[in-house]
């Protein structure tokens, strides 16, 4: 099934990817980011916060923004 | 409830419209003009300077046609990526996305405004604190008309807790009301493109919260100000004085002036002249050559302190020669020579 997938930590783009059907957030969220840890994320579907195991339908969107972001001197 | 969600709808309709307008597609795209020319100038040189026999010429014009190809490339590359990175046809929001989102927006912040006339939706954050320092809550103010234009929004202290050295920095990310994105960026940028406001304010916020040590405008170290290396207080960037040996920060109090160069030091770096007792710094003491004590300029003749040249003066007067002595006796006969005049012989 597809579903729309916006990883802030990157390049923050918004991608209909292609996933399995039923895959829960915390599946997805480990193939996405493999390294990182859900903890350190906030996970939003469809602009809400979900529980980990929650099952994701046909035409969802997600967004994976990382807690810690730095800012700079411009 | 209602005339909030009338009023978010309505702002999702103009902020649509905004995106949907003419401005919103018209891409700057920079072609490698400049360069493509100066590619064309330099084979052309080549080839004269070939035609011609001159090898050392036609060879330092290649390398130079080589650089120019580099830059050509570069400034293809760049724009290709700025097309590329512009994707609204794809991922563009409508109307209902951005209503979605700022519904959403109500659940994530403790506050949200539409000012339909100012054209501004704005979030207001919880109170920040990092590393113990309160910075207050923030609002971060986008300008709907400026979605494009950088920055498309502002980040205002709503209690401002301002580094002691600059009221402008009220976030060590933050100055002028203009935030840093630092890690950020190219997510917010996408965010703003593609008009996910829900993703744009959550990321905003998130940079808030977070502190990047050793790229802050002001460190949170020094926020209430740079401590007084002598007393510990806390110094203003205005009311800043610095060791003129050491370079410590000092404040006005602690700082001390030479009293023979003025300039200004702290306490381990100036010391008293061994006679007047005046503050000098190590340039203006010198040593007294006999007893090898610091004394100022002013307290030494001939590189001898007072005391040592008195000493001096004492121990040439000792050392003088007899005559000298003689010399100085009144003129006459002395008493003693008178006494020793034989007594005159009777006839």
């Amino acid at each position: 099934m597809k579903i729309l997938l916006i990883n802030n930590d990157g390049a923050g783009f918004a991608d209909y990817v292609e996933v399995a059907e039923g895959i829960t957030v915390e599946k997805l969220f480990a193939d996405q980011i493999p390294h990182g840890k859900p903890q350190d994320y906030l996970i939003r579907v469809n602009r809400q916060p979900v529980p980990a195991n929650q099952a994701l339908q046909e035409g969802d969107r997600v967004s994976l923004t990382p807690t810690k972001i730095e800012g700079a001197i411009a | 409830m209602d005339a909030i969600n009338k009023t978010a709808l309505r702002a999702a309709v103009l902020i649509h419209e905004q995106l949907s307008g003419g401005t919103r597609h018209a891409l700057p795209i920079y072609l490698p003009d400049y360069s493509w020319n100066n590619i064309q100038r330099l084979r052309r040189q080549i080839d004269r300077a070939r035609q011609r026999g001159w090898h050392g010429a036609a060879k330092r014009l290649t390398e130079d046609l080589a650089s120019a190809m580099d830059d050509c490339r570069r400034e293809l590359e760049n724009a290709a990526r700025t097309l590329q990175s512009c994707r609204p046809e794809q991922h563009a929001s409508s109307a209902s996305d951005i209503y979605r989102d700022i519904l959403a927006l109500y659940d994530e912040f403790d506050e949200v405004n539409i000012d339909l006339d100012e054209h501004t939706l704005s979030v207001t954050t919880d109170r920040i604190v990092l590393e113990y320092v309160r910075l207050g809550a923030f609002e971060i103010r986008l300008d709907w008309r400026h979605l494009n234009a950088s920055p498309a929004y502002r980040v205002v202290a709503l209690d401002p807790n301002p580094a002691a050295r600059s009221e402008d920095t009220t976030h060590p990310h933050v100055h002028n009301q203009q935030f840093c994105e630092g890690e950020g960026r190219t997510a917010i940028q996408a965010a703003l493109a593609e008009c996910r406001l829900h993703d744009f304010y959550v990321l905003v916020s998130q940079l808030l919260h977070t502190y990047g040590r050793g790229s802050a405008y002001v460190e949170l170290d020094n926020w209430d100000g740079i401590p007084c290396t002598e007393c510990g207080d806390s110094i203003d960037e205005d009311s800043q004085y610095y060791c003129d040996r050491c370079g410590s920060t000092l404040c006005g109090s602690c700082s001390i002036s030479c009293q023979g160069c003025d300039n200004g030091f702290c306490s381990g770096c100036v010391s008293p002249c061994c006679h007047c007792g005046q503050e000098f710094c190590s340039s203006c003491l010198e040593d007294c050559s006999e007893c090898h004590k610091r004394f100022c300029t002013d307290c030494l003749e001939a590189g001898l302190c007072q005391s040592c040249h008195e000493k001096q003066c004492n121990k040439e007067k000792e050392d003088d020669p007899p005559q000298n002595e003689t010399s100085k006796r009144p003129a006459g006969r002395s008493r003693r020579s008178r006494q020793r005049r034989p007594a005159a012989v009777p006839a």
